[in-house]
């Protein structure tokens, strides 16, 4: 198949069935995007394929031939620092998915009110910080 | 860990390769470079109890901990009549954990804590077949999502524990002790109905309110 990722082409020699999740993980060493349930319930792998926020634990390789795909790796945005000065990220396993779905939520409204943050991330599972620091990093961006 | 990192700066400073004052690089170079001709840099600190506090390792007798973190957990419910859906509205957490070092992690701690939690109390059914857990999937086993949960707000009422690093007192246990009872409270007051059972789905409450009604 042929990706490009973050910006950078590449030709991958993989099953067609396999998870887009492990092709970045183990192929391109991408192991910032993280696996959580493995059933497309908790975000933890969220990734952009064409810009659009998907579980890559969902998508097998052969549907994203050609795309272009999106990982932490590839975001720069101020949301990030606002993470670290918050208290958005503990564990950090829903970090990465978190971010991407941060993103794509001010991408869409560049100035969210908390209902449109929760609804926006609500595809997304945290465990461990109980999401209010999280909301403060994304309103706060 | 405090005087264990004590002991590293003594050896540094009688070695003779860090003097005071210093700054941080100046210690990561002293630091390298004595383990450049010592092979390592060591040292070692065992936990003192404070005076007064006694446990026997043998036994396993005494007191295990010299202070314990404190707390105040308010909820706000809403239970809806028809469906005995809970809703939580508001949540205020009023904790006590001695010295609290860094303000914005240590909310963060006791937010995840009620969270989880509210999970366990409200949510999170364990459903047993054979010896194992039947529903092990996000898809049937419901953790709190971020449209779930009422605000929650923390609090601070520091007391700086005397014999704790920089005054502080551990802080991660008590929001998973004291949320559960609140909720039941709050749940109780607001039916007439007393629950001692959790998770507490909408179904038993419906089961409970209505042996009520009859009787």
């Amino acid at each position: 198949v042929r990706l490009r990722v973050n910006g950078v082409e590449h030709n991958i020699d993989v099953p067609p069935m396999s998870r887009l999740l492990d092709v970045l993980r183990e192929e391109l060493g991408l192991t910032g995007t993280k696996e959580g349930c493995g059933e497309g319930e908790c975000g933890a792998c969220s990734v952009l394929i064409d810009g659009e926020l998907v579980n890559a634990c969902l998508v097998p390789v052969l549907q994203a031939d050609g795309a272009s795909i999106t990982t932490i790796e590839g975001i720069s945005h101020p949301v990030q620092q606002a993470f670290l000065e918050h208290g958005g990220a503990q564990c950090g396993i829903c970090t990465p998915g978190m971010i991407l779905a941060a993103v794509t939520l001010l991408k869409q409204h560049p100035k969210p009110t908390l209902e449109q943050v929760r609804e926006g991330l609500a595809g997304n599972l945290c465990r461990c910080t109980g999401y209010m620091r999280i909301f403060e990093s994304v309103l706060e961006a | 860990v405090e005087s264990a990192c004590l002991g590293l700066k003594q050896i540094l400073l009688s070695s003779g390769l860090l003097a005071e004052p210093y700054t941080s690089d100046e210690f990561t170079h002293a630091a390298a470079a004595y383990v450049s001709q010592h092979g390592s840099l060591k040292a070692f600190s065992e936990y003192q109890p404070p005076p007064g506090i006694f446990w026997n390792d043998e036994t396993y007798q005494g007191d295990a901990y010299g202070a314990f973190a404190w707390a105040v957990y308010v909820v706000v419910v809403t239970v809806d009549p028809a469906t005995c859906e809970v809703q939580l509205d508001d949540f205020v957490a009023l904790q006590e954990a001695g010295k609290i070092i860094h303000p914005v992690l240590a909310a963060g701690q006791i937010e995840g804590g009620v969270a989880q939690a509210i999970g366990y109390t409200l949510y999170e059914n364990v459903a047993w077949r054979n010896g194992r857990m039947a529903n092990a999937q996000m898809t049937n086993y419901i953790m709190p999502t971020s449209v779930d949960l009422p605000p929650i707000r923390v609090f601070f009422e520091e007391n700086p524990y005397a014999y704790g690093p920089s005054g502080a007192k551990g802080i991660g246990e008590l929001p998973m002790d004291g949320v559960a009872p609140a909720i039941l409270n709050a749940i109780e007051h607001a039916t007439g109905v007393a629950f001692n059972r959790i998770p507490l789905l909408p179904e038993t409450i419906a089961e409970m309110l209505e042996q009520t009604a009859c009787a």
